[in-house]
């Protein structure tokens, strides 16, 4: 769940300020009563943007959005900026991408989640904040109530609220969700409380309590992995799989191990711990199965992030001691021809992971033949936005290097071949729901206009280009609310 | 920090600070600073490590007459960095006072993934021997300070099973470079 925030572009110097300067130029401004005013007007020290999640329909067919308006105040003493103030400035609102309104939200920090069943919009306790700097996002909060939303019309279907507030909500299908701790690093030792929660009828069931320091989530649809480190060695993991609308929760407790990270595949039956041995601080990875009520391991080796798992779980890419990539299985660790390259990242698609690095690209085959990697590509002074697609495709950008403009648009297909897509002229580009068929992408083009481009995959072809409908900016400022 | 709205921090420097000079104070737009050294140890001990951090480097983030504020950066062989902002306030030039009796300190870091920083509050004892600041204020806001600390903090925390200990010496003389600013009753 990450909020997306499409942010208007700034004047820098308003008017006011050039006065200022002019004036200085000339040398002296100490009876000046002019000066610069905090008009409230200016875009610079008065900001109004508008945040939204996808809401994607079971079949990717239709998308929704949520809509939350956001306003920034500089805190201001003449031309100095002593802090900003930050706000959700009015309700919520769910809309279709033609606009059409389709249900109210609290006026609250929004994320969006769904399953099979249902899209689910999380509102947080919290509608203000403090940022550094005024495109800070919200920090992290609790969330205090959910809306629901049909997954197949995306028409609202209901409403719960939370006391106290959910940390990590996961959705889990048939209108239950598990309620995790936020993932992350944690100096002092905290509660780990995983919880079920049934949306129809409000009941929580706490599944596992603890105490930990750092924790680690994977989510695989009907089945979720919490890791947490206890003492300054250990980890506990418990895996919640829902069978039949009840959890049935597995546990596994490991010495000499301190977790990083955990990865999984949605609908898969394993999940793999990646960390680190405190006695010898060698990487490990621990490939472990789901059966019954156990959490069994099936292999392991001395590999750490980043890393993928295969689709069956037989597979772990990830580094190998030397920094190399290395194919993992019961049967040992062999080497994957290539090398990470700098500052290495892994987004896997079906059996394919699409290995990128700061001196190249390679699609690696995740799926039991032997290691290889197919270089994949990319423009050498260009930078790369990948999004999986599934089916072992990919949806890629390349953009000029201050990530502004999309210089290239293409489909990568699981043998590597490359369909190119005529975007048009786009910046920033988002691609809020891709799955095989087809991907829902939110551009910017020019200063102002924001749109939204459903694209045909398949065809690699844009299909629909519709003005992104925002919340408007007086209407932020002057009526706290999204729309006039 | 305050912060000034882009390119006109730039252009203040270039075109604001002669703009002063040539309006009245003549030389009151510059200091010179004679020592800017902050000493000592720190120790940071979080629970979910036994690898201590220790002092990496510091610097003055702010101060007034009464208040001064330390940035601190903690390293440790494995275990990355913590930023920690110590917050000193109630000082005046006096021997070592404990804290909690007059001047209060904190110290914040971030104890969370994406979390805020949490202040956990020092015991221990600060000693003042010098802490003055003259500024030359303009109206736009920004101004040029001559500042002085001398300030020697021997504290410690013990929170949530975490522990901190801090035994710093804060040492910055800066003058006005042009003497007679030193007497100009228009600074601050």
């Amino acid at each position: 769940m990450s909020a997306r925030s499409p942010i208007p572009s700034q004047r820098a110097v308003t008017a006011a300020t050039l006065s200022l300067l002019a004036a200085l130029s000339s040398g002296c401004l100490f009876d000046a009563s002019s000066g610069v005013h905090d008009d409230e007007d200016d875009p610079f020290v008065h900001r109004a943007y508008t945040a939204w999640q996808p809401l994607p329909s079971r079949d990717g067919s239709a998308l929704a959005f949520t809509l939350e308006p956001r306003r920034v105040d500089a805190d201001s003493r003449g031309v100095m900026i002593t802090g900003w103030r930050g706000q959700v400035a009015g309700d919520g609102v769910v809309v279709g991408a033609d606009g059409a309104p389709k249900a109210t939200l609290p006026r609250a920090f929004l994320a969006s989640d769904w399953d099979d069943d249902e899209v689910l919009v999380w509102a947080a306790a919290a509608s203000t904040w403090t940022p550094v700097a005024p495109n800070d996002h919200p920090p992290p909060t609790p969330y205090a109530s959910v809306t629901r939303l049909d997954r197949a019309t995306l028409a609202p279907k209901g409403a719960r609220a939370f006391d106290p507030p959910l940390a990590m909500p996961h959705a889990m299908g048939g209108g239950l969700v598990v309620d995790t701790p936020r993932p992350g690093d944690s100096d002092f030792e905290r509660d780990v409380r995983v919880t079920l929660h049934d949306l129809a009828t409000g009941t929580a069931t706490v599944l596992h309590e603890g105490r930990g320091f750092r924790v680690a989530t994977c989510d695989r649809g009907s089945a979720i992995t919490v890791a947490y480190q206890r003492g300054t060695d250990r980890t506990t993991l418990v895996d919640v799989a829902l069978e039949g609308g009840a959890a049935r929760v597995a546990k596994l407790d490991r010495d000499d191990l301190v977790i990083d990270a955990l990865v999984c595949r949605r609908g898969g039956h394993h999940v793999a711990a990646l960390g680190g041995r405190p006695s010898d601080r060698e990487g490990r990875a621990l490939v472990l199965a789901r059966a019954g009520d156990t959490l069994a391991p099936r292999f392991e080796n001395s590999v750490g992030v980043p890393a993928a798992l295969s689709l069956d779980g037989s597979t772990l890419l990830a580094t190998g001691p030397d920094g190399a990539p290395m194919l993992a299985t019961e049967r040992g660790a062999r080497a994957v021809p290539g090398t990470w390259g700098a500052h290495p990242s892994v987004h896997v698609s079906g059996d394919r992971a699409l290995v990128g690095s700061d001196s190249g690209a390679s699609l690696v085959r995740l799926d039991g033949v032997e290691p290889s990697a197919s270089p994949v590509a990319f423009a050498a002074d260009r930078a790369r936005v990948v999004t999986p697609t599934g089916g072992g495709a990919f949806l890629a950008f390349e953009l000029t290097r201050d990530r502004d403009a999309v210089t290239r648009a293409f489909v990568l297909g699981p043998s590597g071949a490359t369909a190119d897509i005529q975007l048009g002229d786009y910046q920033r580009p988002t691609v809020a729901y891709a799955d095989a068929k087809r991907a829902w992408i939110v551009g910017h083009r020019g200063e102002r206009d924001v749109d939204i481009l459903q694209v045909d995959l398949e065809g690699a072809r844009v299909v629909t280009r519709t003005p992104m409908p925002l919340c408007d900016r007086d209407a932020m400022r002057k009526k706290d609310r999204c729309r006039p | 920090m305050p912060t000034v709205r882009p390119l006109v921090l730039a252009a203040l420097a270039l075109l604001a600070l002669p703009g002063l000079a040539a309006c009245r104070s003549e030389g009151c737009r510059a200091v010179t600073t004679d020592r800017s050294v902050i000493g000592g140890t720190a120790e940071y001990r979080p629970g979910s490590t036994k690898e201590p951090f220790t002092l990496a480097g510091t610097s003055i983030d702010s101060m007034t007459r009464s208040r001064l504020v330390l940035a601190a950066r903690l390293a440790s062989e494995n275990e990355g960095e913590r930023a920690v902002r110590i917050e000193l306030e109630g000082l005046a030039p006096a021997p070592a006072k404990r804290l909690g009796e007059g001047p209060v300190g904190r110290a914040c870091l971030v104890l969370q993934t994406d979390a805020p920083p949490t202040c956990l509050p020092l015991a221990g004892s600060v000693e003042v021997r010098r802490l003055d600041r003259d500024c030359f204020v303009h109206e736009s806001g920004l101004a040029v300070c001559a500042e002085n600390v001398e300030v020697v903090l021997h504290a410690t925390s013990e929170e949530r099973g975490l522990s901190l200990r801090l035994d710093l010496t804060a040492d910055k003389a800066q003058r006005w470079t042009d003497t007679a600013c030193e007497s100009d009753d228009t600074l601050l």
